[in-house]
């Protein structure tokens, strides 16, 4: 549960894992497969490798299985799963490069143990940026029909299980690469589940943004609206961008503004791109003015 | 927002309880250890919760679905009478603040019977989730806390050729981090 922990913290140590203090009795009747995965993405350039945590934080001991799986991102910005046998060949090669190990692993309650992760481009590798996505799943333990349930056989009875679990990007980055990005046409659209905040994010260059979208307003360095973690990948030339506004953010969201997208505050916060623009109260017009800044990589 | 600490430290034997770790306990345990907050990203099952049509005794073509928002069981259709609790599960996701992340679920679920022979379909599955208008993806949004939570329902169809007896399946949820 959520509820349990304002902040969830593991430690991984250097020196041997065995270090760490179990905990032990379970809950009876808990949920099993709950997992923790830090960091949440992971960008490769040269060989050396690093590490992902992966920690049970459920109440039963847990099997997880690591796996390399493909996502595209769409233009709306959902990572849409892409079978192996339908990669193109950047996506065949990201595969093929990527070293991971373990790619099962068993652990009781509240123990962490990390994920070790490489890259070893060939030498005749194209430079780009190479991408899949690391997903981390719970094996579902089998559970044995119970003759009880068996013996019910007036009616239909079904169980369910269901397979939960996170994927994170794993990005290689091959040679030198750039990336520019220009926020156009943002806009307040009223829809049936209430304002949006609406753009466009138009990628040139190799490399792939991530970052957070800032609105402020002249004078005041409290954003209006903040997002982060908002990413651009390779595939897409334009991803838009819809937002939801609470009724207070979208009463702030007029008159004029500056739209930031940043790199996110811990990668140092250096501007990708920006716009300013003024919006109307109720409809959006068109932006009155506009710059973008690149961003080297 | 979720966090992870790393930790290096060498030859040191550091007994760490989990949860309320922190970088000044690190010090304490070696003055030459040198802690990373990593951003973590947790996902679970709310406890008991899971997508359970309960039972059901069948005497003509109905449709029995599960509404993820709600967790309501409409079974309403005359041909079928629904039994036992029914619920559907919700899963709690942990991460970066004001961040949205993609939900993928599966179009459908097949379950087989435990005889081995027989098999019935979940349909419509979706999540409570922000749905896409143009292209039906689903997702959620973390609050400024760092926390959302999401539930799954679905549609099962039978009728009164359904075999009777226990169906069992799995069906996979994946939290895409972007």
């Amino acid at each position: 549960m959520m509820s349990n922990s304002i902040f969830r913290k593991c430690v991984q140590l250097a020196a041997p894992m065995a270090l760490l203090a179990t905990l032990s009795a379970p809950a009876p009747v808990t949920a099993q497969g709950d997992l923790l995965v830090a960091p949440t993405r992971v960008v490769l350039d040269g060989s050396r490798g690093t590490e992902v945590i992966l920690s049970n934080i459920g109440s039963e001991e847990a099997v997880y299985r690591i796996g390399l799986e493909l996502r595209r991102m769409s233009p709306t910005g959902s990572l849409v799963p892409v079978e192996k046998t339908d990669a193109n060949e950047r996506e065949d090669a990201a595969l093929k490069m990527i070293r991971y190990a373990p790619r099962r692993i068993t652990l009781p309650p509240g123990q962490p143990q990390a994920v070790r992760i490489a890259a070893r481009p060939g030498a005749d590798l194209p430079d780009g940026e190479y991408r899949v996505h690391m997903s981390f799943k719970a094996i579902p333990k089998v559970r044995e029909v119970t003759e009880e349930e068996e013996s019910d056989t007036n009616g239909i009875a079904i169980r369910l299980i269901p397979v939960y679990g996170v994927t994170i990007p794993v990005i290689v980055r091959h040679g030198r690469l750039e990336a520019q990005v220009a926020i156009t046409q943002p806009r307040v659209e009223k829809t049936d589940k209430g304002q949006q905040l609406v753009m466009e994010l138009n990628r040139t260059g190799e490399s792939s943004t991530y970052g957070e979208l800032r609105v402020t307003k002249p004078g005041q360095s409290d954003p209006v609206f903040l997002v982060r973690g908002v990413a651009v990948y390779p595939e897409l030339n334009k991803r838009s961008l819809r937002l939801h506004l609470t009724p207070e953010q979208a009463a702030a969201m007029t008159g004029p503004l500056r739209f930031e997208y940043r790199e996110m505050p811990d990668k140092g916060g250096e501007l990708i791109a920006a716009v300013d623009a003024v919006l109307g109260a109720a409809t959006a017009r068109v932006p009155t003015a506009g710059n973008t800044a690149g961003a080297a990589r | 927002m979720k966090k992870a600490f790393r930790i290096g430290a060498t030859g040191v034997a550091i007994a760490a309880a989990m949860g309320m770790s922190s970088v000044a306990h690190a010090d304490n345990a070696d003055a030459t250890a040198t802690a990373e907050i990593l951003e973590a990203l947790t996902l679970d099952l709310q406890t008991g919760t899971s997508l359970d049509f309960g039972s059901m005794v069948v005497s003509a073509a109905s449709t029995v679905s599960l509404d993820a928002a709600t967790g309501a069981l409409d079974c309403t259709d005359a041909g079928v009478t629904c039994t036992g609790t029914s619920g559907v599960p919700t899963f709690d996701v942990g991460g970066t603040a004001n961040k949205e992340v993609t939900i993928n679920l599966p179009a459908s679920i097949t379950m087989n019977h435990t005889n081995g022979t027989d098999s019935l379909s979940v349909g419509s599955i979706a999540s409570d989730g922000a749905v896409d208008p143009l292209t039906g993806d689903e997702s959620v949004t973390l609050d400024a806390a760092g926390d959302a939570s999401f539930s799954v329902g679905g549609e099962i169809s039978v009728d009164e050729n359904t075999e009777p007896g226990v169906y069992t399946g799995t069906f996979n949820v994946s939290v895409e981090y972007s």
